[in-house]
This record gives C-alpha cells, structure tokens and sequence, in this order.
C-alpha cells in the first residue's frame, strides 16, 4: 500500500520566503534608516554649540542617490566644529558667517572685552557623538524591524 | 481643551490635542515646547524638567475609493536632570495617553498606540540632560479629494 505525504501550508511558506526579503528591504531599508538618520539628527542639533542657533538649524535630513536618507550639515563653519582646527587669533571685525554678527558681537555677548581679537582653541563635536548614541538603540531597532517584516510577510495573503 | 481634527486643520489640531491633554499632567504644565524655542534654556539646571512637542509627522494612503488614512506619528522629547525623573514623566505621558484614547477617538483619532521610546543623555557644560523621547502612531480618516 503506498504511504501519501502530504505537506500543509508549503504553498503559504513559498509565498511568505517570497515575500520576505521586500518585506525586510522596507522594513530595514527604509523605516529603520529613516529612525536612525531622524535620531541621529534630534541628538546632533542638541548637542551643537549654541550662540544664534544657525548651526543646529541647519542640520537637515535630505535624500541621497536611491533615495536613501542623508544627513547635511549646511552651516559652513560645522566641519571645523566637529572635526577641530588649529588655534589661532581672529580678529574682531571679521564675520562669524552666522547671520550679520560678527566676532566683536559674539565676543560681547559672552561677556569678553578684548582689544583687537581673540583666541579660539576649542571645538566641540555633535554628529559623531550623537551618531554614537544612535549605534546604542541600533539592536533593538533592528531587532523590531525584523520582528515586523516577518509579521508583514506572514500576514499577507 | 481638545478639538476635533479636520482635513484642512490636521497637522495644528493634532499638535493641540496632545499639548492640552499632557498639559494637563502635573509638572508638565507650562514646560511644554516646541522644538527651539526662544524661552527654552537648556544650559540652566534650574528650568528642568522640559518637555519638547514636535509637530506631527503625516503620511496618506488609499483607503478606500471616497477615503483616504493618514498615517500621524506625533513625538515628546522628557528633558531631565536624573533618569529617575525622567522615566517618571514618560511612565505619566504614557498613560495619560493609554487613558485619553476614547477622547482621541471623538476627535477623529483612532488607532492610538505608543510605537518606540528611545534614550539619549546629552552633556550641557556642566549638567547631563536625560532624554527620553516617546512616539505615538494613529489614525485619521477623511474623504479624499478626487480629481477626475
């Protein structure tokens, strides 16, 4: 007598490995990127130094080749904030390039009085550390990400 | 004080229905803002706790043929000194939302759920600020307006 082997639900598996990967490519691709670029630009504008608040502002999310998100910093003074440069005098005429304020002005309003310029040494970064806080809830957003992709494969019909 | 949501009111009702009922929590009076605003004062130890509202996110969909969903995720940043402080107004926002769905519903918004929290501790000079940042995800259904 021939013994049948019958196997349910193997047409539902085949869809849902079908499935899958587009699923996982929205999910990881698209909504877990945007979270993290959307993280990662939140901690960025709060941890930027502050005087007018042109350099925070002008950290933008914009969309890259394949539509993939992008974080820009616009301010032209951002990279020597966040990668340092060398010390060096500036004078009080000179333009901070935030707005019409120049040096002169910033000095004012930090309460210094000096005579002709003066003398920038610190820099302080905001995208790497704050990228670094991203990285922290990396696991557990990939972790749900994946969780709902396979939610949103097996649940189709 | 909330109000119903509307197509041409959507992005600034939502905005209001959620200050007015976490306004209503006590500490969270009077220290809601939005993002960068003038009278916020990270540097100072003394205008802790703040609570940052940022306005909602919206995304449309076909719903049905005279219908369309929009998709609002709407997010509050919980600014405090301690995490102990901090995961105490989150604990309070959240449910005060959970408790507030029937009201969100007369409104228009249905749906309701708490879709991530996320953390962040941010130095300022010589104060370390605990972020904790709660997400809500919903629903709004209007009629779509058809071009044909």
């Amino acid at each position: 007598m021939p013994t049948i082997v019958k196997i349910q639900g193997l047409k539902e598996y085949t869809a849902f490995q079908i499935r899958l990967p587009k699923e996982m490519e929205k999910e990881i691709g698209v909504f877990f990127m945007n979270r993290f670029i959307n993280f990662v630009r939140k901690s960025a504008r709060r941890r930027a130094p502050r005087w007018t608040g042109a350099l925070a502002e002008s950290i933008k999310k914009v969309k890259g080749k394949n539509k993939r998100p992008m974080l820009v910093v616009e301010s032209p003074y951002g990279m020597a904030q966040e990668l340092g440069f060398k010390p060096h005098f500036v004078q009080l005429w000179r333009s901070t390039r935030s707005g019409n304020l120049d040096v002169a002005d910033w000095a004012a309003s930090k309460g210094l009085q000096p005579r002709i310029s003066i003398f920038v040494s610190k820099h302080k970064p905001f995208v790497r550390p704050a990228f670094e806080a991203a990285l922290r809830n990396v696991p557990n957003w990939i972790s749900k990400s994946t969780q709902k992709a396979i939610k949103q494969a097996g649940g189709k019909k | 004080m909330t109000v119903t949501v509307s197509k041409a009111t959507i992005l600034e009702n939502i905005y209001k229905n959620f200050y007015d009922l976490l306004n209503a929590i006590t500490g969270f009076s009077s220290n809601i803002y939005p993002e960068f605003h003038d009278d916020v004062s990270l540097t100072d130890k003394s205008s802790y706790p703040i609570f940052i509202l940022d306005s909602p996110d919206v995304s449309e969909e076909t719903l049905t043929f005279g219908k369309t969903s929009v998709s609002v995720t709407i997010s509050i940043d919980i600014c405090t000194t301690t995490p102990k402080d901090t995961d105490q107004y989150a604990s309070d926002a959240k449910d005060k939302i959970e408790t507030s769905k029937g009201t969100l519903a007369d409104m228009g918004l249905h749906m309701v759920f708490l879709d991530s929290t996320d953390k962040d501790v941010i130095p300022y000079g010589k104060i370390k600020v605990h972020i904790k940042t709660l997400t809500w995800r919903f629903n709004f259904i209007h009629t779509k307006t058809n071009t044909y």
